[in-house]
């Protein structure tokens, strides 16, 4: 009877999780982990569409460092450039302009929720809805920036520095909303309290910020930070969407250096473009995208944590 | 009389707030620019050719005409099936959705009512691993599921997004809240966990299921990357990803591909609504995660 009890037990303490489990686990690692595994082992092979891959070793990863007579080496190189541009122009907007926005509506000022939705209300659109609708607004002539601004026939798509300009102010309004409701949601922790006693010290609205909300809020903060930051390393559609990657500022080796063409779309294009397409090269680059990205992101942590903002 | 009160309490109230109100007035006058290109591509979705062309001054931000004919082209035009593309969209949201659903509450349900060795190191060991940035595997991806024959198939395009471990951090943040007397008193009555997980668990966790499906089907209909590159057909892609390829295609009919944008907006828009209320609630959850 004992024993019957015992092994009922066991058979439920392993059989029900497992069951619980097994779709989620079944799903990550046929759709996630082995498609992760398979690129970092395409990333030492030469792989073409349709044949079985090649071994190569460290061949792509030395031909894309040291290579010059190579065009991965040429468009890692322009690739990342423009890409790590693009992050360290961009990311503080994206901090500050929400930020700002959070604390100002935080004062709970008359419509702040009806306001809420209009601030957030691009990061629900598509990314080649907002390219679309920007693209409108930039037209070099009959655009609506041009004819607001009366700027003339100013042309934002294709001569630097327009269009990074341009690119900058479209990530910003796309990407604001979510790191919006974030400041948000952590604004609403901030102890009304310890607000109260500041200010009866005799603290004005800036040392109230510095002193009291800003550490309160430093996690999401960081957060924020972080996520904003692996975003931007991703950036794909907006210049695809908005000028194919832009002004071409030299040729070398018959490859167009493009002013603002970021890895993601040499990754795209050298995986899935029409010609020459290599599994190999294209998954060499992404690793050391994802490398760059892990680096950046445990530097940043460990920056903060010292800081301790 | 009670005129004069209103009055009073009314200049009492200005005295009081008019700071706040000048700040919601300048912030509602900031939003008006924020949403500019949204109105203007609204306006310019219902003008003509013609119009758009030669009327680009600023007091012809308003159609002269205004015509239904971009939407009406941009649906009916067979060399850009839009409505087989939203068509598409649907079935690949719904399904992601539904999938996520499923997967996430029942191994939610595991991480967070059931024990079993190893239950942390595990779960933990899946959020590491999903940290891994997308790019790594975008390429083999790609040539994995033309092995198995999945491209030009919308399959292909559900199997990426379904089994996101934030998803079940979410949930089972939102679990955590939940009393386990409740699951107590039911395995008392005799209930197994399956009944518990359907009858109890799933009922009390609505708000954080909500705000997983606005998250899910808002990245799924938004999907523009993973679209275009593993599918080719027309026939086949999902309208967001379809737009791209109009706005390469259209060349100066602007006009019409701000009609296609305009109408691939709505379902998400639609979601966010009702989805509105579980909002910020579920942010509480996902931002929680305190260093």
């Amino acid at each position: 009877m004992r024993k019957t009890k015992w092994k009922c037990s066991t058979f439920y303490a392993w059989w029900v999780p497992i069951l619980f489990l097994l779709p989620h686990l079944i799903a990550f690692c046929c759709f996630n982990l082995v498609p992760i595994l398979t690129g970092i082992y395409a990333s030492f092979t030469k792989w073409t569409l349709g044949k079985t891959p090649e071994w190569v070793g460290l061949n792509n990863y030395v031909q894309m460092f040291f290579n010059k007579d190579s065009i991965y080496y040429w468009q890692l190189r322009w690739g990342m450039e423009s890409t790590i541009k693009f992050v360290i122009l961009c990311v503080p907007f994206k901090i500050l302009i929400p930020l700002i926005l959070a604390l100002f509506l935080s004062s709970k000022c008359r419509g702040h929720k009806t306001l809420q939705t209009f601030y957030y209300l691009p990061s629900l659109l598509s990314l080649s809805v907002v390219m679309v609708s920007w693209r409108y607004m930039f037209a070099p002539s009959g655009g609506i920036v041009n004819t607001l601004l009366s700027l003339g026939k100013l042309n934002w798509i294709s001569v630097s520095p327009y269009n990074w300009v341009a690119l900058i102010i479209i990530t910003v309004w796309w990407g604001c909303g979510s790191n919006l409701v974030i400041y948000q949601s952590a604004l609403e922790g901030v102890s009304q309290e310890i607000l109260e006693a500041a200010e009866m010290d005799g603290a004005n609205a800036i040392q109230k910020f510095i002193n009291v909300t800003l550490p309160s809020i430093s996690f999401p903060l960081q957060y924020t930070i972080v996520t904003s930051v692996i975003a931007e390393f991703g950036i794909w559609g907006q210049p695809d969407m908005f000028n194919k990657g832009g002004p071409t500022i030299e040729v070398i080796n018959g490859v167009n250096h493009q002013s603002n063409k970021m890895i993601m779309q040499y990754i795209a294009e050298s995986g899935f473009g029409s010609s020459g397409v290599n599994a190999g090269i294209a998954s060499a680059m992404a690793l050391i995208l994802g490398a760059t990205i892990f680096i950046v992101s445990i530097i940043q942590f460990r920056i903060m944590r010292r800081s301790d903002i | 009389m009670l005129y004069k009160i209103s009055l009073k309490k009314t200049k009492k109230y200005l005295r009081k707030n008019w700071k706040k109100d000048l700040l919601s007035l300048c912030l509602f006058a900031l939003a008006v620019i924020w949403l500019c290109p949204l109105f203007f591509g609204f306006t310019a979705s219902f003008k003509s050719n013609v119009e758009m062309k030669r009327f680009t001054k600023l007091q012809n931000i308003f159609p002269i005409d205004w015509t239904t004919y971009n939407y009406e082209f941009a649906l009916n035009n067979p060399a850009t099936p839009l409505g087989r593309m939203a068509n598409n969209s649907f079935i690949v949201s719904v399904c992601t959705v539904l999938l996520v659903l499923v997967i996430s509450t029942t191994s939610a349900y595991a991480y967070e009512r059931l024990d079993f060795p190893h239950k942390e190191k595990l779960f933990w060991l899946l959020f590491g691993l999903s940290m891994i940035p997308g790019v790594v595997s975008l390429v083999s991806q790609y040539f994995l599921y033309d092995k198995l024959g999945w491209t030009n198939k919308l399959i292909s395009l559900i199997t990426p997004n379904i089994a996101s471990v934030f998803n079940i951090y979410l949930l089972r943040n939102f679990m955590h809240g939940i009393p386990k007397d409740l699951d107590e008193s039911a395995r008392i009555d005799g209930a197994n966990d399956f009944m518990i997980y359907t009858n109890i668990i799933l009922p009390c966790i609505r708000p954080a299921m909500m705000v997983v499906v606005l998250f899910t089907f808002t990245s799924s209909w938004n999907d523009v990357m993973w679209p275009s590159l593993a599918i080719t057909s027309p026939e086949k892609q999902t309208i967001t990803a379809g737009i791209r390829l109009l706005n390469d295609s259209y060349g100066g009919y602007y006009e019409r591909v701000l009609a296609a944008c305009m109408l691939a907006m709505i379902p998400t828009l639609i979601v966010y609504i009702f989805a509105r209320r579980y909002f910020m609630q579920g942010l509480h959850l996902g931002s929680a995660i305190k260093g």
